[in-house]
């Protein structure tokens, strides 16, 4: 809540404009989303007008399923990072206050659902065993379900 | 002529220079080692040291500098601003009372009836020089050039048993202290009558060279033979309910030396918190000790010297512990060094599990586990590593968890040095110390953590619903993370961490967290944790448990995180966080975990559950409403289901069109919301700043159905001056 006079004025002027903005394109408006002439691109949020279904949250669902069957079996542990990055010698430094996955592996595969903020593009996957293997990595371009077999 | 008069000027001007007082009450500790003397710059909190000067000069008359012992720190300053700041002692090979400046050169003060021997014992209070010596005698000299007996000594006792070899006056109380190296007992000295007190073993003993204290009453003592700072706490001594033993706790390493002696502004902090720490605490909680008053875990930041991770570590005046550490403090200026650990197989009771540790370069490991999770690193089977040398790069280190460790949330702390046998407390003279929230967990259990576990998403709230609000997006916005914890597909507990960021508005609004589909019967009572971090007008961070947040009045679970976002801030400016000209740090915080008695089925498992406010009690809430509503006005998510505590006959008024046949909640006839979830650590817009206006890609982001631009949110998108950051 605010009581700023000024604010109140400039909202009456976008009022105003919306008001001659709506009659000029009266033909245009619909629950589709169509992409607004130039001319009437709306100014202030208040003029949007969005499907009924659009969420207002930044996240996706993602399923990913993990297999390590050929390799040789025994406990292991996974991890999905968002923040890494690979240096010369192709090793990845991980961030790992990125971790949006941790899971202990039963019977060699893992299935897990998870949310992943909407400006992500990638993540990485990273297996750890119990024992002296090298940990197995995977870089993963993000979709609804992805399946990895190492 | 003209060379000469240049000569003239030039050694006036070097002489002054040589003769100038200390301008500042120096933070250092002076050590005084050797014959001749060398002054050496100790840093007691961290015990790493300096030569200052290898050269105090020869005394008038002599052919060398010999041996200055007995010093002592006059921080005086007369009424018109000039500084009298000198060091004062006694050269034991010359047997001269001399003065030293701020150069470290001495020059002797002719003194009267001075009495026979050598003194290496000194120390200054109040103008007067104090020197001692063991069945010798207790003495002052005054040093006020005013006085009528300035530079004459008198005797205060000749009754001296006590086998001082330095001692230190209180800058709180003005009494003189000791510790006896024979017995290690703690004697306060009446400087009128030369009287002893004992304050009773202090649990050390050796010759303690050199003694110091600091501004708020901490006594320091340096051992000669083998170097040690121990701390004496005297801060609240004659305060009600303080009394003796006052033992002697390890501080730091310092320097050792034969021949030892300490002077020190007693008047100045340990960290001059004017200028810009070298030093590197950790983060638990204090009761791991970590800060400077608990001992805690520190580390002088060295260039070049080792540290964890690929940041080296932030220099801090104090612990920044609670809402100020790097694990939960999002103010845009926050560096989190904590980057050096890795659990890549997470912490299963029963297991070999292995943990990354990057290093900067070679050194020593020391690293603790609370594994009963008492709040300490001190148990047996605590410290998982010990002098454990690392090398450049990533190192792995195996930690095998206890079989009866105690699952839940819990501490480890890394100290990496070229140091060996360092402590979970104390000092350390390089390297870095990184402390880390864990979870010990058994075999099978997975977590879920959105966005991550070291970051946030944003809740954005506009808070005059069912009146469209001003879409600057900022009346109540909070920092939020989820934790699921999950075994068998099904949900054993949900964590929730926030930070309330900004208020931009006026209303007064409660923030609550409903767990859909779960009964508030369900949660283990004995095992909620419900943390507030808060922070105090003076800066100061600190945790309250704040009990059991669970809504009783409502079937389903519901906490309530605070029933008043304004109650837990405190601002000069209209708002909190919403006008970039009127800033204020961050100063509320919560940590939130609700375990469930019996684990509940996959369906309840979700991303961000059901973050919401509401009306504060009696508080009004617009005009729409002829009474304050109170905890039945909500306003949740988009689409997000009322609790049972909402009042039904809000919705569909004003500009508001739910629909529960349609599961249609909190939107406009637009189809817009009054809230968000931003995937991020949001810049929220300025107070009366429309969305649009810090945000453009923002419309075309939405009314292309969330297809298009889908990093709107991030900084670099913003408009520069529309937002508070």
């Amino acid at each position: 809540m605010k009581t700023l006079s000024v604010r109140s004025a400039v909202h009456l002027i976008l009022h105003v404009c919306v008001l001659v903005s709506l009659i000029a394109c009266r033909e245009n408006t619909s629950d589709k989303a169509e992409p607004l002439p130039e001319a009437s691109k709306p100014l202030t949020t208040s003029q949007l007008k969005v499907l009924a279904e659009v969420k207002f949250t930044s996240h996706a669902n993602m399923e990913l399923a993990v297999d390590i069957a050929n390799q040789g079996g025994g406990p292991a542990y996974l991890s999905v990072y968002s923040k890494y990055s690979q240096n010369e010698n192709a090793h990845w430094v991980i961030n790992y206050e990125s971790r949006l996955l941790a899971s202990y592996m039963i019977n060699n595969q893992v299935q897990q659902e998870f949310a992943t903020p909407q400006h992500l593009s990638h993540l990485l996957v990273q297996v750890w065993f119990y024992d002296d293997r090298a940990p197995l990595s995977k870089e993963i371009r993000i979709n609804p379900q992805q399946s990895i077999v190492f | 002529m003209m060379k000469r008069l240049i000569f003239l000027m030039l050694l006036t001007l070097s002489q002054l220079s040589f003769s100038a007082p200390f301008e500042t009450c120096p933070t250092k500790a002076f050590l005084f080692q050797g014959n001749p003397t060398t002054v050496y710059g100790v840093n007691l909190v961290s015990g790493t040291d300096k030569i200052l000067q290898d050269d105090v000069s020869n005394l008038s008359g002599t052919t060398s500098a010999g041996n200055v012992n007995g010093v002592g720190f006059d921080d005086y300053i007369d009424d018109n601003g000039t500084s009298y700041r000198y060091l004062y002692g006694f050269n034991t090979t010359h047997r001269k009372f001399v003065r030293l400046d701020s150069d470290f050169k001495q020059t002797e003060l002719v003194v009267r009836n001075q009495p026979d021997g050598t003194f290496y014992v000194g120390d200054v209070y109040n103008r007067h020089y104090y020197f001692y010596r063991k069945n010798k005698g207790l003495y002052k000299i005054n040093l006020d050039e005013a006085a009528e007996n300035y530079l004459v000594v008198q005797t205060i006792s000749t009754s001296t048993p006590r086998n001082f070899t330095d001692f230190a006056f209180h800058p709180g109380n003005g009494k003189l202290y000791g510790i006896d190296n024979g017995t290690g007992i703690l004697y306060e000295v009446n400087t009128t009558t030369g009287a002893t007190t004992s304050l009773l073993f202090t649990g050390e003993k050796g010759t303690f060279g050199a003694g110091y204290f600091d501004v708020n009453g901490y006594f320091y003592v340096s051992r000669n033979q083998d170097g040690k700072i121990y701390r004496v706490d005297l801060s609240t001594i004659g305060s009600v309910g303080d009394a003796p033993p006052y033992p002697a706790i390890e501080f730091a390493a310092g320097p050792l030396s034969g021949q030892n002696d300490g002077a020190r502004c007693a008047n100045a902090p340990l960290i001059d918190e004017d200028e810009k720490s070298n030093i590197d605490f950790g983060d638990a909680p204090d009761t791991y000790r970590s800060s400077l008053a608990s001992n805690g875990a520190r580390h002088e930041i060295v260039e070049g010297g080792p540290y964890l991770g690929s940041i080296g570590p932030d220099g801090e005046v104090d612990a920044r512990l609670g809402i100020l550490s790097d694990d939960s403090n999002n103010d845009a200026s926050n560096i989190d060094d904590e980057d050096g650990i890795g659990l890549v197989t997470g912490l299963s009771r029963g297991l070999d599990n292995t943990v990354v540790v990057t290093a900067s370069q070679a050194g020593y490991l020391q690293a603790w586990f609370d594994w009963n999770r008492d709040g300490d690193f001190a148990d047996d089977g605590e410290q998982m590593a010990t002098n454990k040398a690392l090398n450049a790069g990533s190192n792995l280190l195996i930690v095998r968890v206890p079989i009866d460790a105690n699952i839940g949330s819990s501490w480890a702390r890394f100290r990496f040095s070229s140091q060996q046998n360092i402590s979970f407390d104390g000092g350390a003279t390089d390297g870095e110390v990184e402390d880390h929230s864990i979870e010990i967990s058994d075999v099978g259990v997975s977590y879920r953590y959105y966005p991550e576990n070291g970051s946030f998403i944003t809740l954005a709230y506009e808070d005059q619903w069912p009146i469209e609000g001003d879409y600057d997006m900022n009346d109540v916005v909070f920092h939020y993370r989820t934790v699921s914890v999950i075994k068998d597909d099904q949900l054993l507990r949900v964590d929730v961490h926030g930070q309330l960021i900004a208020i931009g508005a006026s209303f007064h609004n409660g923030f609550g967290i409903r767990i859909p589909d779960v009964q508030a019967s369900i949660v283990d009572t004995s095992k909620i944790r419900f943390i507030h971090s808060t922070l105090d007008a003076s800066g100061n961070s600190s945790d309250q448990d704040m009990g059991n947040p669970i809504e009783v009045s409502s079937n389903e679970l519901v906490a309530i995180i605070t029933q008043d976002t304004w109650q837990e801030v405190s601002t000069e400016c209209t708002f909190y966080r919403t006008d970039p000209n009127c800033t204020d740090p961050i100063q509320f915080a919560f940590e939130l975990s609700l375990p469930f008695s019996e684990a509940q089925a996959n369906s309840t498992i979700s991303t961000l559950y059901d973050p919401f406010i509401f009306a504060t009690s009696n508080r009004f809430h617009g005009d729409v409403f002829s009474t304050p509503p109170g905890r039945s006005w909500e306003m949740h998510l988009a689409d997000m289901k009322p609790t049972e505590q909402a009042n039904s006959s809000f919705f569909n008024t004003a500009q508001d069109t739910s629909n529960s046949d349609l599961n249609r909640y909190y939107k406009n006839s637009n189809n817009l919301p009054w809230s968000m979830e931003i995937g991020t650590q949001w810049q929220h817009p300025s107070s009366g700043i429309d969305l649009l206006e810090a945000y453009p890609d923002f419309a075309e982001h939405i009314e292309s159905n969330k297809t298009m631009k889908l990093d709107w949110y991030h900084s670099e998108k913003r408009v520069n001056g529309k937002t508070y950051q």
